[in-house]
Parts: structure tokens; C-alpha cells; sequence
């Protein structure tokens, strides 16, 4: 981004986007029923957890490895791949632009977090902060925001998720600003896309959502 | 770099990786596996399928027809070694470690640099993607060879010079090898000439003799792509063979309340171009490479862990940025390539299969071995040496134990979650059909349950029953439409369902399956008895042999 761009450009993209999120509408519509926040959390002695590294030292204490039982299969090494496995779940392409969070008061289950048509406005953001040199704040701040929602019991959890997304629609909204000035042919059409999009699943969240979630039998 | 000294190393390393343990890990043969072995013993005996076709270029099987050259490959594979799990497993990890070197060699074209393709080569080497597939994925695993050859050929062709008519020669035997190929080289080799469009148009001579000289070895293969059988089994497969359900359609409708709506925001092509993007997305999912797998086929997993060992994500993450910030067009090409490697898988049902989208794992290792060199050059010298050293040292350790970690999973963890079951590696067939050698004389019928899918193959496997004499009495029954087929019996051997409240009744008979099909409490003394279990290696009942009077 150069020193030119007018901070309410940013601004007025930054709020398109955010306010054309699947996420947001979803979080508007149903906050009585998301809050107060009552996840439940996993920590480092969760039942599960235990028993993990007991059944997987157990195996190995069984096998030709079993030196090696207490080295590869300890609290340490099981807490790191689960909480690697909850980190990286959050950068899955499903969840973020086809079907959102598993819980159906935070996803209509029908589009993701965000519109699909942002992925290319995400991408063109990150090849754009690749080339820049103060790149490292956001994305340091990408790899920082999604921290919180390791620790949340349920997988793809929309609340602690957010400071993420809203990571995400900054570094979308710098790809839509590089796309406008260098692509703007592109843009249009993405655009539009992105338009049509939305009507889909102003379509769904309106017509269909109501239905799914009273067979869901969530109230 | 000491190129002659640390590659020899790598390639070992690879055999070591492809070759231990090779007929027991991936615990027991899945009845691809078997397919493959039994149709290659019966061309060597009789020249013929088990169908009794003489030398097909297509292999009917269970009804999925498997593609001719790992098959005839394995020929003078099972000549040599008999008709057992080692001969089937050993042309892929074969292919699978001389693939490590043909490795070094594409990275060294891509980036000119002996370190990265060393670096590209031990990647490649102790990849768990490209390891399970060229140790119990068969054909797959197999055509992953000609794929990258073919590939470094073009490459070598376009960037040296040379006459492009070498690169058709493997890449149109991947064609004969895998399905998924079929969808991937077109695409691949389309857009590659595009991509490279203006150093290859001036060769429009050369250009012409390579796709004359392909056109005519591709001839057999345009046969057998428009018979009936690939219609088949590009509808079974393909994502546009799926029918939406009625009851689907009418809800939809229903909510709609309106026609007009339901064909503007329903339509079969809207919905079906969804998942084509959703499920070719999948396959750049970080908990599919990198942390959980191919969790859906029990065949494609590795317990606790991806396809791609954790510590090269933030490898392969340098490698795109410094690729990207390259203005080098051989090094884009990677990006170029990776992009197009999840089509053929992106187009089936499946979400997400780490099988049909193995053309990924070269670019990504690549990759990673492009961010590796970045990641060492930024590190290893400059202010704070100790400090820098230390973590260079530390990544060696992560990648160590990152290696064993692997190594456990593969050989202990993963076959306890793996073994049992159709859709996994189908154990308990070998144990069961050398016990029913003994009961085998004295009865006249033996009906063995289906519920595990395809154990007529097994039978004619391990028995190693002579293909003449099964050829005539082979037949394929197909219980859906959407189904694969089972061999509907040989000899005394019948091989269908079994439905015990109506089959107890048959006297006289051997029956054989699992306990969910011949519960205990439905086993009345008066009519029949358990002879003999079948024990998994974990010692849990597999099938039980049920004789009835």
C-alpha cells in the first residue's frame, strides 16, 4: 500500500466487505442465542488428551519402538498436534468460504464465513504484503488472531475466531484496493461476482436458513 | 555441495523408506492390490485377464476397469517373485525411489541450484504423501514415475533445447497407468504450452512430429476411453455423474414457494460448480497436508499426522513468497504446476483425496525445499552466530523427531486404525482363506459374506487358482448401479451376502463372514455351530466359519 492511498478508501472497503460477511449476518441474527459466551474450553489436562497419550504409549510400548514410547507419545507432543490441528483448521478454505463454522447458530451451513469472492481479494493481499516491506504486522497479526480460538473446545468456533476474520477482511480489503488500481476490468467483474453472491445467500439466509434451523432443533 | 557423495545418500534413504517392511506395512493388500496381482499371474499364465480376455487394454476387475501397464509390468514382476504381497508392492517402490532422484534433477533444471535440489531430493525421499502411495497405492504410485520423468523431459525441452518427443514417451505412459492422469496431463500439458508459449513457438516443427509420434501411441488408449467401461466409471466417479436426490429437490422447492427462484439459486450446474471449488480448495487445506490427512479413506491416512510433516508448512510458506518475488519463470512454474495438480481430484466426488491428487506433493516439495535454502541462507551466518546456529540446530531436531514421529505412526499407530473393513486395508482374507483349506474338502457349498468387499479376489490371490480354470467360470454381480462388483463364485466358493435368518436353513453348508452378519444369539445349536474365528492381528474376531446341518 502506498503512502497516497486515502485511509477512508480503506475504511469504506474494510466496511463493505466486513458488512457483506456471511459471519457478520449470522452473528447479527442470532446474538441472543450465541450469548453470553458459554464455550467450554480444552486445557492441557483434558480427559481426552490423557487418554490419548495413554492409548497411543500403550502401542508403541507394545512394538518394536518401545524405547522410544515415552518420547513420541507424551503430553507435550499431543497437546502441539492438537492445538496445531485446531490452528490450522481455521486457515481451511471450507470453513473460511464454503461452509463456515459446524454450529449451525454461527454458519448458515450454505457459504462460509466469507463470500467465496473474497478469496481472490485475500490473495491478491497477500502477494501484495508479500512485496512490501512493513508486511510483518499483519502478518504477524494473522498468525497471532487465531490463538484464541485453539483453545475453544468446539472446532471452526465463529466468536473466538473473529479477531482472525477481521485479520482477514484488512488483508482482503488491501487485495481489493490493489486489484481496483492495478486490475480494474478484474475488479468489476469480481465485483459482480461478488454481488451475485451475496444475493445467493441473502437468498438462503432468508428462505432456507429459518427451516434448517427448526429442524435442527436448536431452540 | 558434494553432489556424488549426498545423493547417493538421499536415493538410499528413499529405498530404506520405500522398501522395509514392505509386504506387512500397509498392513495386509487392499483388493486393488489383489486385482493387480491375480489379473498379472493370470496374463502370465494364460495371456489372458480373469475374464478370459486375451491381452486387454482395459481390465474389467470388480467393474472398475483398471488401467493395462502396472498390470502387465507386474508380469515378469511375479514371474520372478510369485504370486505374493512383495511382488505386487515392488515396481511402485521401486518407481517410488528412483522418483527421488529424477527429483533432484527437475529442481536443479527449476532453480539451478545443487543445494535446493539436494534439499528437494530428502524431501522427496521421506515424503509420508509419496511413501504411502508408492508402498501400498499400486498404480498410482507406479505412474508417479512417468509423471515427473515426463515432466522433467518437457521442462528439459523447453529450457535446454531438446527435442520435446522424449517427454510424450512417459507422460503417455502415465496415461496407460492411472485414471486420474488421463485428466491431469491434458490440462498440464495445454496450459504448460501456453505458460511457455514463447520459447516453444518458434519450434513449431518439432512441436508437430511430438504430437504426430503421441497421437499414434495414444491410438489404443482413445479405444478403450470412449467404451462403455470408462463411461462407467467416469460417471461413478466424477462429480457429474451425481443425480441430485428428489426428496432434495422438493424440499428445496417447497421452502422456495416459487419455480423461478429455485432455477436461479438451485440449479444442478450453480451447485455442482460449488463443490468442484470447494473440493479442489480441500486439497490446499492446511489440516489436509499438514495436521489430519485424508481423514474419509482409511487407505490415505496416516494416524496424527498429514500428508506433509508440519515442519515443512513454514518452509513451503518461504518457498511461495520467494518464489513469487522471483522474477524467474522456471521457478513461477512450480507455483503454476501446484495450481494444476488438484483438477483431476477437484472434479470427483470425493472432497478431498490425497490418492488423485498425488501430482501435488513434487511442486510442494519444491516448495519447501526452495523456503528451506531461504530459511538456511537467512540463518546461517550474520550478527548473533550463536543465536542463529542454535536455530538452525533446533530445526534439525525438529525435523528428526518429526521423522520418528512419522515413523512410529506408520508403523504402529496407523495399522491398528486402518486394518479392518472395505474402505480400509481389508485384513483377516490371507488368515481366513489358509484356515478354510482345511474345511474346504468337506463340504460341497462355502458362501463367504461380501460385507468387506471383494473376497473372490482373495480367494483366487491366495489359493493362486490357476487362471484357466477360472476364466470360464468368472462372473461379475453387480448389486446397484453405483456399485463396484464382486465375483459371484468358483468351485465350491460362493460369494454374495449372507442373510442368516433366511440362510441358517441351508444345510450341509459353510458359511463364513462377520459377526454381524451370523450373530451369536441367531446361531441355534440344533442347526449349526461356530467351527473356527478368524483373528485380526489384533486379535479381535475378523470372521467366524459357521457350519450348518
Amino acid at each position: 500500500m502506498k503512502h497516497t492511498d486515502k485511509p477512508y478508501k480503506l475504511f469504506f472497503i474494510f466496511i463493505c466487505l466486513a458488512s457483506l460477511s456471511p459471519w457478520v449476518w449470522l452473528l447479527v441474527r442470532n446474538f441472543t442465542h450465541i450469548f453470553p459466551y458459554k464455550e467450554p474450553f480444552v486445557l492441557e489436562n483434558h480427559q481426552a488428551i490423557i487418554h490419548e497419550v495413554n492409548t497411543l504409549r500403550g502401542e508403541i510400548l507394545a512394538s518394536a519402538f518401545k524405547p522410544l514410547a515415552k518420547f513420541i507419545a507424551n503430553k507435550p507432543v499431543i497437546i502441539t498436534r492438537e492445538f496445531s490441528i485446531r490452528y490450522l483448521s481455521l486457515f481451511d478454505p471450507h470453513f473460511l468460504f464454503i461452509e463456515g463454522s459446524r454450529n449451525l447458530l454461527k454458519s448458515s451451513r450454505q457459504s462460509g464465513t466469507f463470500l467465496l469472492s473474497y478469496l481472490p481479494f485475500i490473495l491478491s493481499g497477500i502477494y501484495k504484503l508479500s512485496q512490501l516491506k512493513r508486511r510483518k504486522t499483519i502478518f504477524a497479526l494473522a498468525a497471532i488472531t487465531p490463538i484464541p480460538a485453539i483453545f475453544v473446545q468446539e472446532r471452526h468456533e465463529l466468536i473466538s475466531a473473529i479477531p482472525l476474520l477481521i485479520t482477514l477482511t484488512f488483508i482482503a480489503t488491501l487485495g481489493a484496493l490493489t486489484l481496483l488500481k492495478q486490475k480494474p476490468k478484474l475488479m468489476i467483474l469480481l465485483i459482480l461476482l461478488m454481488i451475485l453472491e451475496f444475493i445467493r445467500f441473502h437468498h438462503d439466509f432468508i428462505t432456507h436458513y429459518p427451516f434448517r434451523l427448526i429442524e435442527s432443533k436448536l431452540f | 555441495m558434494k553432489v556424488k557423495l549426498f545423493l547417493p545418500i538421499i536415493v538410499l534413504i528413499g529405498l530404506l523408506f520405500r522398501f522395509i517392511h514392505l509386504s506387512n506395512l500397509p498392513v495386509c493388500l487392499n483388493w486393488d492390490e489383489v486385482s493387480f496381482g491375480y489379473n498379472a499371474y493370470s496374463l502370465l499364465k494364460t495371456g489372458r485377464d480373469e475374464y478370459g480376455m486375451f491381452l486387454p487394454l482395459q481390465f474389467k476387475s470388480v467393474g472398475d476397469y483398471k488401467y493395462p501397464l502396472f498390470i502387465y509390468s507386474l508380469v515378469p514382476v511375479v514371474k520372478i517373485f510369485g504370486l505374493n504381497e512383495f511382488s505386487v508392492r515392488f515396481l511402485p517402490a521401486l518407481a517410488g525411489t528412483i522418483s527421488v532422484f529424477v527429483m533432484y534433477l527437475i529442481a536443479k533444471l527449476l532453480t539451478n541450484s545443487k543445494r535446493i535440489a539436494l534439499i528437494a531430493a530428502f524431501f522427496f525421499a521421506i515424503c509420508p504423501w509419496n511413501i504411502q502411495f508408492t508402498r501400498g497405492g499400486a498404480d498410482v504410485g507406479y505412474a508417479t514415475i512417468f509423471v515427473i520423468s515426463g515432466i522433467y523431459l518437457l521442462l528439459l525441452a523447453i529450457k535446454k533445447q531438446k527435442h520435446p518427443v522424449w517427454a510424450s514417451i512417459p507422460l503417455a505412459a502415465a496415461l496407460y497407468t492411472y485414471y486420474g492422469e488421463r485428466i491431469f496431463i491434458p490440462i498440464f500439458v495445454l496450459t504448460s504450452m501456453l505458460y511457455f508459449w514463447k520459447d516453444i513457438a518458434k519450434r513449431k516443427k518439432s512441436l508437430i512430429t511430438t504430437f504426430v509420434f503421441a497421437f499414434v501411441i495414444l491410438i489404443p488408449m482413445a479405444i478403450t476411453t470412449f467404451s462403455v467401461g470408462n463411461k462407467e466409471k467416469f460417471l461413478k466417479t466424477t462429480i457429474f455423474g451425481q443425480i441430485r436426490p428428489k426428496e432434495y429437490e422438493e424440499k428445496l422447492l417447497k421452502e422456495d414457494n416459487s419455480r423461478a427462484a429455485f432455477k436461479l439459486f438451485h440449479t444442478d450446474v450453480l451447485e455442482k460448480s460449488y463443490g468442484v471449488i470447494d473440493h479442489y480448495l480441500n486439497h490446499f487445506s492446511p489440516s489436509f497436508l499438514f495436521t489430519e490427512g485424508s481423514t474419509l479413506d482409511k487407505r490415505q491416512l496416516i494416524y496424527g499426522m498429514g500428508l506433509f510433516y508440519l515442519f515443512e508448512l513454514p518452509l513451503i510458506l518461504l518457498g511461495v513468497f520467494h518464489t513469487l518475488r522471483e522474477k524467474n519463470k522456471y521457478t513461477k512454474f512450480i507455483i503454476f504446476w501446484l495450481l494444476v495438480a488438484p483438477i483431476p481430484s477437484a472434479i470427483t466426488r470425493d472432497p478431498v483425496h490425497a490418492r488423485r491428487a498425488i501430482n501435488m506433493v513434487a511442486p510442494l516439495t519444491l516448495l519447501a525445499a526452495i523456503g528451506a535454502n531461504t530459511f538456511l541462507k537467512k540463518f546461517s551466518s550474520g550478527k548473533f552466530p550463536f543465536l542463529r546456529k542454535s536455530l538452525v540446530a533446533a530445526s534439525f531436531f525438529t525435523i528428526a523427531v518429526s521423522i520418528l514421529y512419522y515413523i512410529v505412526s506408520y508403523g504402529v499407530w496407523t495399522p491398528r486404525r486402518t486394518y479392518k473393513g472395505a474402505g480400509a486395508w481389508q485384513c483377516g482374507y490371507k488368515e481366513l482363506v489358509f484356515v478354510v483349506q482345511k474345511y474346504k474338502p468337506k463340504y460341497e457349498r462355502i458362501i463367504v459374506d461380501t460385507t468387506y468387499q471383494g473376497p473372490y479376489l482373495y480367494f483366487l490371490f491366495y489359493e493362486q487358482y490357476p487362471p484357466d480354470k477360472y476364466q470360464p467360470q468368472s462372473q461379475l454381480v453387480l448389486e446397484s448401479e453405483n456399485s463396484l462388483g464382486e465375483g459371484a463364485g468358483y468351485d465350491k466358493y460362493i460369494f454374495r451376502p449372507i442373510f442368516w435368518p433366511d440362510d441358517r436353513s441351508v444345510k450341509n453348508t459353510l458359511f463364513i463372514g462377520p459377526e454381524e452378519r451370523i450373530p451369536d444369539r441367531d446361531i441355534d445349536n440344533k442347526q449349526s455351530r461356530i467351527v473356527e474365528r478368524v483373528l485380526f492381528f489384533t486379535q479381535e474376531e475378523a470372521f467366524r466359519i459357521v457350519e450348518t446341518y
